[in-house]
């Protein structure tokens, strides 16, 4: 069974009240940070050491945005949730809150500041027809100033979209740092002898299933436009390489030969894909160029060479192979060339995905049976283990370069889970399936 | 390596004493050896004749088309034949002088044999002896002959020297004619010369007369000028004496009214010394007891300083929500209160890389306001200022 699911168009208008303000207080500091640090030689010294180890995530209070229609969506509910995920925010719970104000002028900071919030988000939002515009505002308690003042336009279909695009907004204004929220992951999910290739946003909400078939379905791989999803389905009951469009969901089929079809990969301009392909012996990486159908042989190691993927620049193609024995990664130039190998420490490393910058390779890293996500930087060949699961695989860079999304075992379970790139934040995306693996977090 | 540097130095040391010995002998031998001194010979005028080189060589340009192959064969030719004809007449002349010769000799031949001839061989003797007769009276003419001939030339010869007395006493005569027009044409030049030179002489004088006149015309008018000059140089000197008496005497009231002044600030100063000694000495006491109370204030204000800076860390400690993955992380943020402990302004000086830590320092300082003030103005005018604030995860 195929289905297929519309992109949801998501118009917004985001307008920054507070730029005015935010200038206005650079010229206003500028000469006096000059006049204090020229001409002080203050003999005050304060030094604030850390008290323990007491360090939770930040206090923020997401109050219920005020509508006077009913609203199928909680956008604020959304935007809690999205901050509390993400491990870095610590959300104050509606019945907690003595006042609900639903504007920045309505605030009264001594109340929250006894409740022992920083900050505070207050929106409210307004019907016309079918299209909602969501006002809202990013507030320092402890400052007692605000700190963004926007305004988002979306369809009745985009509120979800819109929330998720508000939690970007207010991350990226206080960890300086681009907001994940507004993305989505594709993965398979089983249940009871079902396959689906599935597609839902970062937060496991709004699943699309795109294949559903009995037999096995593996590797789903987004092309860099977001717009269409390789993968490869044994629904023949041998595999076969599918590129599928989200839109309109047709499909072709790029490899079938006989043996293995594996492991899809989009060069970063979308016009090729690297296989895994066995059709002349043992499996090799092979170039499809989409456009013409053409397959060419770009290694010819003896074992088991797959999982390639591009480099950001598409120079670069790193695979995994066991040419020397037990699965290391290797590199080739995209065009063919001298393959160098990259990881010598763990008895295993594999499922390479790349960094947006190129500088650093996720990996499955594999000691004595336990198998880790782990960080090769490239520059120093230094690799740093971020997971601590026994059987975490599949590691996908978030296109922001902070995050890394990975297959993990929770009890008998399959779930999906990220971490942050320097180990510290770990986050478990809570999906309704059963058995979630395979992800691929979209571009 | 030893015995390798002495013997490298005895070679050495060698070349040097041969090298003196060297220098020593040139020096010996140039003692010596007078140099040869030329001296240049005075140089001789020569005699020049300014040629006109185009000229010339136009004119070798005739000669050589004159002396052209065709005539320069012709001219050969001719002194071939000219050669040949004086060769040729030498050739007959010595011919000539050897036929004279042999006829000579056959002329002698026969009249030295004819008497053999004609003589019969038995009266040999007496041909002898008519021969000999015959050579004697031969010797007799002959002699006789040559007397005759040496009075000739006697006679000549006493001709020719009357003749040649003659004539030298002519020459002499015209010599001296010759002579003495001459020294007429002398006496006349000499005479025309001293009339010449007489007459430069006097046009010479004349000119020194004139050249005198002028020349004495020009030293009064030079005199005079210079005189002029002087008297504007005295003139000026004068003035600038003049000046230069008015500057000193200015510079001397100067001076006097300066040690005038001198004398009453010192006389004043003396007064007030004096005056003041009393004081100063009790100024000096008070200063001292001053600087210890000082001493003894900042150790105290270093306390109540400490005693402020403590509380406030303690605020912001308690209200400071450390964010989470953060650990050694550090930043500094500058802070200004007001007279009530409100936070006036803080910035962040040094961040740490992290923004949510950072603004985590930041709204600890806000949540910790109002802070209590010091009572210490000191301090309390460095709190009005601004001071860095340590966060140190």
């Amino acid at each position: 069974m195929i289905s297929s699911f519309k992109g949801e168009f998501l118009t917004m208008v985001i307008i920054n009240k507070s730029n005015i303000m935010k200038t206005l207080k650079i010229f206003f500091f500028l000469p006096l940070m000059f006049f204090y640090t020229s001409l002080t030689q203050a003999e005050l010294r304060i030094e604030v050491k850390k008290s323990g180890d007491k360090s939770a995530g930040v206090p923020i209070a997401v109050v219920p945005f005020a509508s006077q229609n009913a609203i199928s969506v909680d956008v604020a509910a959304i935007v809690n949730a999205d901050l509390a995920r993400s491990g870095y925010f610590q959300t104050l719970a509606e019945e907690q809150m003595l006042t609900k104000p639903t504007a920045a002028a309505e605030v009264k900071f001594k109340a929250w500041q006894i409740l022992g919030q920083e900050y505070l988000v207050v929106g409210k939002i307004d019907k016309n027809l079918d299209n909602y515009s969501i006002l809202f505002q990013l507030l320092s308690v402890s400052q007692k100033s605000q700190l963004i003042d926007y305004k988002i336009s979306a369809g009745a279909q985009g509120l979800r979209r819109a929330a998720h695009k508000i939690s970007d907004l207010i991350y990226e204004k206080l960890t300086g740092k681009k907001g994940v929220f507004d993305t989505r992951v594709a993965f398979i999910s089983s249940e009871s002898g079902v396959y689906k290739l599935q597609v839902a946003d970062v937060d496991g909400f709004e699943t699309k299933t795109i294949v559903s078939t009995s037999e096995p379905i593996m590797s789903p791989a987004w092309s860099p436009d977001g717009a269409k999803i390789a993968y490869v389905s044994f629904e023949s009951h041998r595999p076969a390489i599918f590129v599928q469009a989200l839109a309109t969901g047709t499909r072709t089929k790029v490899a079938a030969f006989s043996g293995i079809n594996g492991a899809p990969a989009w060069s970063p301009d979308g016009s090729k894909l690297a296989l895994t392909l066995s059709k002349d012996g043992n499996p090799n990486i092979y170039i499809a160029d989409l456009a013409t159908n053409v397959i060419t042989q770009l290694t010819k190691i003896s074992g088991i060479n797959t999982e390639p993927t591009w480099s950001p620049d598409g120079q670069t193609i790193v695979f995994t192979s066991n040419q020397d024995g037990k699965p290391q990664l290797y590199k080739i130039p995209s065009n063919g060339g001298n393959v160098q190998r990259l990881t010598f420490e763990g008895e295993y490393n594999a499922k390479a995905s790349f960094s947006p910058d190129g500088q650093k390779i996720a990996m499955v890293h594999g000691n004595e049976g336990s198998y880790k996500i782990a960080l090769l930087e490239l520059n120093t060949g230094v690799i740093t283990v971020l997971t601590s699961g026994n059987l975490d695989e599949s590691p996908s860079f978030s296109n922001n370069g902070s995050m890394v999304l990975y297959a993990t075992q929770k009890g008998n379970k399959a779930v999906l889970a990220a971490v942050s790139t320097d180990g510290k934040i770990q986050q478990q995306l809570n999906f309704q399936n059963p058995q979630v693996r395979d992800p691929s977090w979209a571009p | 390596m030893d015995s390798d540097s002495s013997s490298k130095f005895s070679l050495a040391f060698f070349l040097a004493i041969l090298f003196h010995l060297l220098v020593i002998a040139l020096f010996a031998l140039g003692l010596s050896y007078a140099p040869d001194i030329k001296i240049a010979q005075p140089i001789q005028a020569m005699r020049a004749t300014i040629l006109d080189e185009e000229q010339l060589q136009q004119a070798n340009i005739i000669n050589a088309i004159n002396t052209s192959p065709e005539v320069e064969k012709k001219r050969l030719v001719e002194v071939q034949k000219q050669k040949q004809k004086l060769l040729a007449e030498a050739a007959e002349k010595l011919i000539a002088a050897a036929l004279q010769e042999k006829e000579k000799q056959q002329n002698v031949k026969p009249q030295l044999s004819e008497p053999e001839k004609n003589l019969p061989k038995v009266d040999e003797a007496a041909d002898m002896e008519k021969k000999n007769i015959e050579t004697k009276k031969l010797d007799a003419e002959k002699q006789d002959a040559r007397e005759k001939w040496l009075k000739k030339v006697a006679e000549k010869k006493k001709a020719e020297q009357e003749q040649a007395k003659k004539m030298e006493a002519s020459r002499l005569a015209e010599l001296e004619k010759k002579r003495f027009a001459e020294n007429a044409i002398e006496i006349e030049k000499n005479k025309a010369r001293e009339r010449w030179l007489k007459k430069v002489a006097e046009q010479k004088k004349q000119e020194e007369k004139a050249a005198q006149n002028e020349k004495l015309k020009q030293e009064a008018l030079k005199t005079a000028e210079a005189e002029k000059k002087q008297a504007a140089i005295a003139k000026e000197l004068a003035r600038e004496k003049s000046e230069e008496n008015r500057l000193h005497a200015l510079a001397e009231q100067r001076l006097k009214q300066a040690q005038a002044e001198q004398e009453r600030v010192k006389a004043l100063e003396k007064q007030q010394a004096e005056n003041s000694k009393a004081t100063e000495l009790a100024a000096q006491k008070k200063a001292q007891q001053e600087k210890l109370q000082a001493e003894q204030d900042d150790k105290w204000r270093d306390k109540l300083r400490k005693q402020f800076t403590d509380a406030i860390e303690a605020k912001i400690k308690t209200r400071w929500n450390r964010p989470i993955a953060t650990d050694g992380l550090v930043c500094v943020i500058r802070l200004q209160l007001d007279r009530n402990g409100q936070v006036r302004k803080t910035f962040v000086e040094k961040s740490s890389g992290n923004k949510l830590f950072d603004e985590s320092a930041s709204n600890a300082v806000y949540k910790a306001q109002p802070f209590d003030m010091p009572d210490d103005k000191k301090i309390l005018e460095e709190a009005l200022e601004s001071f860095p604030v340590k966060f140190d995860d």
